[in-house]
């Protein structure tokens, strides 16, 4: 329950006092009737008057007021009472909380907090308890399945492997652009980089920086959904913003809390192995890494899989203390957590410590300020789409042992030169990192007069990762070892502020207006130095090589921005939001780097107009519409041309030209979204539907055209291209019983983002997304949508009227056919689900609490990269069946070409190896190349905790403890073969989603807890 | 209230100040790591063109070696790019058209901006050898349109014939009669020893480069034209005349940038290697092909078989099952010349000068067409540092002297062996159609994609360029052949 000072606007000003006769002082206290504290800030009013009191920090008031009258109490979130005044001076209150808070606030823009029911756009908080009982140690990995319109998806397994948001859709047909949403905590934005070590890296799955905050800092997070609502967060928040607000102390007596967990981690799902052939080619044993060999008789098989992935273990351990008085108050947190991965040799640690402290110096003047230092980092091993971990691991034949893979000399034992042991491979090709980060913001309002503040605030995210990324001499990637130290700093300094005016006219009408000013500056800087053939085997320093190369990638860029808003309402009821933007960001020409772009939103709660406010069956409805406009500025140094030194050949060093240049006339991206929605409370509140419908429209792009190489370029960065994407998102919740010992709630959400390419850039007919393989590309086109696949089906009859119309057509050979020339792709599928949705309930029965949240996907197909490698080396057990006459189900053309006759195939085939790895059409086909759908169905999380009894804990310094188990991501359904489709070979930055298989798989996790508050 | 207006007044001024500072905090877009255009020197530019015309030719006979049968597809390439599974040769088209050619020519405009004559010359010379090799294995190709920067994102393909009468002949004679002008006094307008990484600065090799390089070109139009074989024959004369292959065209790589071909190949496991020599090609050294008897010393230089007895190749477009390919023993390992670490990349040879003009004169003065075959096997063997008594051994074998009257198809197998790795003899035997009186003992891959016994003409257009360019030509299939060829 909150207990925030919350001024509410409407209800913070004193006009003259009206004489009125008889008044007497009454005085009293108000207190909550959930654990009987007192609250302070709740504002205590004359009904029918504009005399207003609010209770101080102990929860007391005094107001004169007329025997005759009515003291209405209210506070955000708890349900307002109304009190005759009557005789008596001394008139406590206890205030219930509401249930379904028609009065909920939310914090929006610039840490201002806005009742919910004033806003015109589409919003969704995710309370604390919510993010700290899935236990999840990335705080992005805990809003799955419970925020609607936003997708996550985890880059898999690996410890502290990072996590990728994504509101309502791609926006960019750029490749490689940042296409999350802005990270704020407590009105400060920070960095969400996953800094990859290149452009779209399947080598390690890296973290995103907002892994770095704890969850237990955490006091609410708000999902700003559109650009309506960001953009006064300017073109950073161009795809939304997650807006954290942190804990803070509260007045009263100090409060410990204490949690610790453990975990018990393993590998969710692993592809199925045959073991009825054993190592060799074409039914023999010869000296190959493939499973085509002989049948395996009296021989011990081993799955790879099973013997590689072990159990891993995450222990977190968290302790918060705050408390405070009247003037100040203080909140400090130390958590720490070591994950240990299901890989060997991985493992990933973290450890924050946060002061947070408020400061009313005056009546007008209140500081706050927090400083978060982290530490966090680990090691993981090298995956990736073309050789790795894991990669090793998939080719791995069944009738060889992996883990005997040393030599006595320490030497490693491998069966075949062309693979690495995936055990030896792990344990000598990784990255290690270690970032330090701190997290640090000042902030100061004044309140001028009751009607005016102002407030600034400043903050800093500095953090340094520092990276060695190592390859020993010998493996096949680096014959002759090598390894790369990477040092990157990040400097990121916010300053804004604002001034905020808010006045009431008449009974009725009530405005506010704020105007403001930022600043923002971001200093990126990452030196890499790169050292090839090692001196000395198993040395693991960059002093032990022979040649070197050194790089460096720096970024800077500045944006000022100018904003003004304001909001008019009427009788609380409707409410009309303006606000305009005006940015000048350095990365842009000089004559297009100043922007301006405005938005206007509106709400109205109609049921309050009707006077339906009683209404048993529907009591709350309100509708809102927004259409706002953000801009987008580009990467530093995106304009002109440059050339490059080269790693010097002989003592010559080379100059090339760079192959990407852009155009000296780049104007800022926009983004225009247009919004309707409405929010409607059934049976006294007790069932909730949010319902919203977007159409975001992003304009201008600034893309990397890939333009032919004959240009004399790779890469021309220009404005270009259209994408409009229409998201529908229903969010339900229901409060079924709500009794004293059982408490049943019900949530579910679903939502369906449809993206579509309006236009392309002139000249440009596709825009080829990460090819991974000839077989499967993601192409976008006009007409086409984000994450289209392209790819070569098999033939099957198209003509409805034909009774074998949809079956495969079977050449003359006894194979099926593709489509030929191989230079026209076909429309296969798409990367992005049909829709997502989530079903989670909560049941609280004495101490007893029980949790389950389901997460859905409908679609998504995926390119499963083992696939191919299960076919071809003969190891998955879809090449079960082999050495085999086969009669393909199907139908072969007797006719000709141009008037096809069909009659069912009776050609036989042969099924052998030279059809799984080396027949070309066979591979190219979707049906057989590791194209898959990915639907599923997951238990995300369920949880089951339970209270001790606050009797037994009287005669202890405890206040309250509690137990917990809770399982992330227990249970999966879905047709998919493979690993966990979910997590993505390119990792948590990269726009190319959809390739999966080869990076550590994801995990199912099961926490043992403890909560302790004293 | 007045407290109120001097902290409003102080607002204006910081805000005042914070525009006035606007400014300068946005003017900072310009990357510190890098070089704008007027930092560029030609040197270094000099410096990076000819590691990339370099990596082009490399590249170009990585994957296309199979077309001529210098190797055949082992382990995961076995019956593949040399069955004529179609490949799309993008790596030869990226480290031409995207590294080797724009770079060439933004250094020949700099240096005919600035007056360095001899920057020019040698990157004509680059680039219609870049360009030559390019249009030899897809036919049309961009060029008048090509390298104009992002104003033309998709150039249009210019015909064969056009690149070859216009355009390399325009830089071809370009190249020789930029080299001949005097040498400016400025020391940033002379060629320097240090970025000059195949001649520390030596012009007259150039000049010499430049000449055997029309020679080339003259040859592959003789087909169109029978009187281009004089032309070959008189610019041959004044090419690289070296005979131990010291101011061949070559970049020679060094112990700390090794070899492409030592990666590539020579470094490689058995087991992970790519490709290993061919049994046309070890067959015309081992004594069982067309030299019958006679063992060729090069063979241990250029092939290692871990000291068996005798040299096999692998049959071309077979799997490791077929066609004896699991009797193969012959490799290129870091023991052998072309894929030892500090092994060159060559690109235009003393050896292949001397067959070119005994190509042109076999016709009409076999002695001296004679005399130039001689030359060309003793310059390649020198070059592999084969011991002068085996080749004296060697080059008076009747089987290879033939007693004087050899014939073309001597001249094309020598020049064969001597030219291993190199895609220049996909080109002759596109010339020749590879007619197996001049290739007697070829045959076409074991599976061959393209339909039994025939054999491919061209390469495939990159997979790269059909998404960016709408202009890239339609071709039935790589049997179709080029014009030059026709």
């Amino acid at each position: 329950m909150k207990k925030k000072l919350l001024l509410l606007l409407w209800g913070t000003f004193l006009l003259a006092a009206q004489a009125v006769a008889q008044q007497i002082a009454v005085s009293g206290k108000v207190t909550s009737s959930d654990d009987g504290l007192p609250i302070p800030g709740v504002s205590v009013k004359i009904k029918g008057s504009t005399t207003v009191v609010q209770t101080n920090t102990d929860g007391i008031y005094s107001i004169k007021a007329a025997s005759s009258e009515v003291l209405i109490f209210s506070y955000i979130g708890m349900i307002s009472q109304e009190v005759p005044v009557g005789t008596n001076p001394k008139l406590n209150v206890v205030l219930k909380p509401s249930s379904n808070n028609l009065n909920e606030v939310v914090v929006t823009a610039l840490g201002v907090k806005q009742q919910k029911r004033s806003l015109g756009y589409a919003t969704q908080e995710i309370k604390a308890a919510d993010i700290t009982n899935t236990n999840q140690s990335n705080l992005v990995n805990a809003l799955k399945g419970k925020a609607s319109g936003v997708q996550i998806t985890s880059a898999g397994g690996a410890a502290g492997a990072g996590s990728r948001i994504q509101i309502r859709g791609i926006n960019s047909l750029n490749p490689s652009a940042d296409n999350q949403p802005l990270f704020v905590v407590d009105g400060i934005p920070i960095s969400n980089s996953t800094d990859p070590i290149a452009t779209n890296s399947d080598s390690f799955q890296n973290t995103n920086r907002a892994a770095d905050i704890n969850p237990d800092d955490i006091e609410s997070m708000t999902i700003l959904k559109g650009p309506a609502a960001s953009v006064l967060y300017g073109l950073r928040a161009a795809n939304g913003a997650v807006i954290i607000t942190t804990k803070s102390g509260k007045s009263g007596k100090p409060s410990f809390s204490f949690k610790t967990t453990y975990s018990f981690d393993d590998v969710t799902k692993k592809p199925p192995i045959q073991t009825t052939y054993g190592n060799g080619n074409n039914g023999a044993y010869v000296s190959s890494i493939n499973s085509w060999g002989p049948k395996i008789e009296g021989l011990p098989t081993y799955n790879p899989y099973d013997l590689f992935f072990k159990t891993g273990h995450q222990a977190q351990n968290s302790f918060t203390f705050s408390g405070g008085n009247e003037s100040a108050t203080y909140f400090t947190s130390i958590s720490n957590s070591t994950q240990n991965g299901v890989v060997p040799n991985s493992n990933y640690g973290k450890t924050s410590i946060k002061l947070a402290g408020t400061l009313k110096a005056s009546d007008k003047v209140k500081f706050e300020g927090s400083a978060n230092y982290i530490n966090s980092g680990g090691k993981n091993p090298r995956t990736g789409v073309s050789s790795g971990t894991i990669f090793y691991l998939m080719r791995h034949t069944n009738t060889v042992d992996p883990r005997d893979y040393l030599n006595p000399d320490g030497s490693e034992k491998t069966y075949n030169a062309s693979i690495n042991n995936p055990f030896y491979f792990t344990e000598n090709a990784f990255m290690k990192d270690n970032v330090n980060r701190l997290l640090g913001n000042l902030g100061v309002e004044y309140k001028a007069t009751d009607w005016l503040t102002f407030n600034y605030k400043a903050g800093l995210d500095h953090y340094t990762d520092f990276r060695s990324i190592y390859n020993e001499f010998g493996l096949l990637i680096s014959p002759l070892g090598s390894m790369t130290e990477q040092h990157i700093s990040y400097n990121e300094i916010n300053s804004n502020f604002f001034a905020r005016a808010t006045k009431q006219f008449g009974e009725k009408w009530n405005a506010t207006f704020l105007l403001g000013h930022s600043f923002t500056h971001i200093n990126r800087t990452n030196l890499s130095l790169n050292g090839q053939q090692a001196v000395v085997p198993n040395v693991e320093s960059i002093n032990n090589y022979n040649v070197y190369t050194t790089t460096t990638y720096p970024g800077k860029k500045n944006i000022i921005g100018v904003f003004g808003d304001l909001t008019v309402s009427y009788d609380n009821t409707v409410f009309l939001n303006v606000t305009g933007r005006n940015d000048w960001s350095s990365t842009l020409p000089a004559q297009n780097r100043s922007f301006f772009y405005p938005s206007t939103s509106l709400s109205y709660i109609f049921t309050e107009s009707l006077g339906m406010q009683d209404n048993p069956i529907f009591n709350y409805g309100k509708l809102r519409a927004s259409y706002a406009e953000v801009g987008k500025d580009a990467d530093p140094y995106q304009i002109g041309q440059y050339y490059s030194t080269m790693q010097s050949f002989n003592g010559g060093s080379g100059i090339r030209r760079d192959i990407k240049v852009g155009s000296e006339s780049l104007r800022p991206e926009r983004t225009k979204g247009l919004e309707f929605g409405g929010e409607f409370h059934f049976l006294k509140n007790k069932i909730t539907l949010d319902a919203n419908y977007a159409i975001l429209n992003s304009i201008d792009q600034i893309v990397p055209v890939p333009i032919s190489y004959a240009s004399g370029y790779d890469i021309f960065v220009t404005n270009a291209g259209k994408i409009r994407n229409k998201s529908l998102e229903f969010l339900l919740t229901a409060n079924l019983i709500n009794s004293r010992e059982f408490k049943l709630d019900l949530n579910a959400n679903w939502s369906q983002t449809k993206g579509r390419v309006l236009t392309m850039p002139p000249g440009v007919s596709e825009i080829q997304f990460n090819p991974e393989s000839p077989w499967v590309k993601q192409i976008i086109k006009t007409g086409g949508r984000p994450g289209d696949w392209y790819g070569w089906p098999y033939t099957r009859v198209t003509d409805p009227s034909s009774e074998y119309n949809g079956q495969l057509v079977i050449g003359a050979d006894g194979y099926p056919i593709i489509p030929q020339p191989l230079s026209n792709n076909y429309l296969i599928g798409n990367a992005y689900p049909d829709w997502v949705g989530g079903l989670g309930s909560t049941m609280s029965y004495k101490g007893f609490t029980f949790s389950f949240l389901f997460s859905f996907k409908k679609g998504g197909d995926v390119f499963d990269i083992p696939k191919t490698q299960r076919f071809s080396t003969g190891v998955g057990a879809e090449t079960q069946l082999r050495n085999a006459m086969v009669v393909f189900k199907g139908v072969k053309n007797v006719g000709t070409a141009d008037k096809p006759v069909y009659v069912p195939n009776d050609k036989a085939a042969l099924i052998d190896q030279s059809f799984y790895a080396n027949s070309f059409p066979y591979k190219l086909a979707p049906e057989n190349n590791g194209f898959q759908d990915a639907s599923w169905i997951r238990l995300q999380n369920v949880s089951l905790s339970y209270d001790l009894p606050k009797k037994w804990l009287t005669r202890t310094f405890i206040k309250s403890a509690s137990l917990s188990v809770t399982a992330n991501n227990l249970w999966l359904s879905t047709s998919f073969i493979g690993f966990d489709p979910e997590a993505s070979a390119y990792g948590a930055g990269s726009n190319s989603v959809g390739y999966v298989g080869t990076g550590v798989p994801s995990t199912r996790s099961i926490y043992f807890g403890l909560n302790v508050n004293f | 209230m007045k407290n109120l207006k001097i902290k409003v007044f102080g607002l204006v001024l910081l805000g005042a100040t914070l525009f006035g500072s606007c400014k300068k905090a946005l003017d900072i877009n310009n990357d510190p790591s890098r070089l704008t255009p007027d930092q560029v020197n030609l040197a270094g530019q000099l410096a990076a063109t000819i590691q990339f015309t370099s990596s082009s030719f490399f590249n170009a006979g990585q994957y296309g070696n199979s077309y001529p049968q210098y190797l055949a597809g082992f382990n995961t390439y076995e019956a593949n790019i040399d069955s004529y599974n179609p490949y799309g040769f993008d790596n030869i088209w990226e480290s031409a058209y995207r590294d080797a050619l724009p770079n060439l020519k933004d250094m020949i405009s700099r240096a005919e901006t600035l007056g360095a004559p001899q920057y020019s010359g040698i990157g004509k010379v680059l680039f219609a050898l870049t360009l030559m090799q390019s249009t030899d294995i897809w036919g049309d190709l961009p060029y008048s349109d090509a390298f104009k920067g992002p104003s033309v994102p998709s150039p249009k393909y210019d015909a064969q014939q056009d690149i070859y009468n216009t355009a390399l002949k325009q830089l071809l004679d370009g190249a020789i009669a930029d080299l001949a002008k005097p040498v400016p006094a400025a020391a940033s307008l002379k060629v320097g020893a240090s970025t000059d990484l195949i001649f520390g600065g030596v012009i007259a090799n150039w000049q010499k480069v430049a000449y055997g390089a029309r020679a080339r070109y003259y040859l592959h139009l003789s087909k169109k034209d029978p009187s281009n074989m004089a032309k070959a024959l008189a610019d041959a004369g004044a090419a690289i005349d070296d005979q131990k292959g010291a101011i061949d065209l070559q970049l020679k790589y060094t112990q700390d940038r090794p070899s492409p071909w030592y990666t590539n190949l020579g470094q490689p496991a058995i087991t992970a290697k790519q490709g290993r020599p061919s049994y046309f090609l070890v067959n015309l050294m081992n004594g069982t092909g067309y030299f019958n008897g006679v063992i060729d010393p090069r063979m241990p230089k250029i092939f290692d078989n871990n000291g068996a007895a005798t040299y096999v190749g692998r049959p071309v477009g077979a799997l490791s099952t077929e066609q004896g390919a699991n009797l193969a023993n012959a490799d290129v390992t870091d023991k052998t010349f072309y894929g030892a670490r500090t092994s060159a990349v060559p690109i235009l040879t003393y050896a292949e000068i001397q067959f070119i003009r005994a190509e042109a004169l076999i016709g009409t003065d076999k002695p001296s067409a004679y005399t130039a075959y001689i030359n060309g096997i003793k310059g390649n063997m020198q070059k592999l540092g084969v011991a002068d008594a085996d080749i004296l051994t060697y080059t008076t074998n009747p089987v290879v002297t033939k007693g004087g009257n050899i014939t073309l198809t001597d001249i094309m197998l020598q020049k064969y062996i001597a030219l291993f790795l190199q895609m220049e003899t996909w080109t002759d035997m596109r010339r020749y159609q590879y007619d197996v009186n001049i290739y007697p003992g070829l045959k076409a891959p074991f599976k061959d994609l393209l339909g039994p016994g025939v054999y491919v003409q061209r390469g495939k257009y990159p997979d790269n360029e059909p998404g960016r360019n709408p202009n890239v030509p339609q071709v039935a299939n790589q049997a179709v052949k080029l014009w030059l060829f026709n």
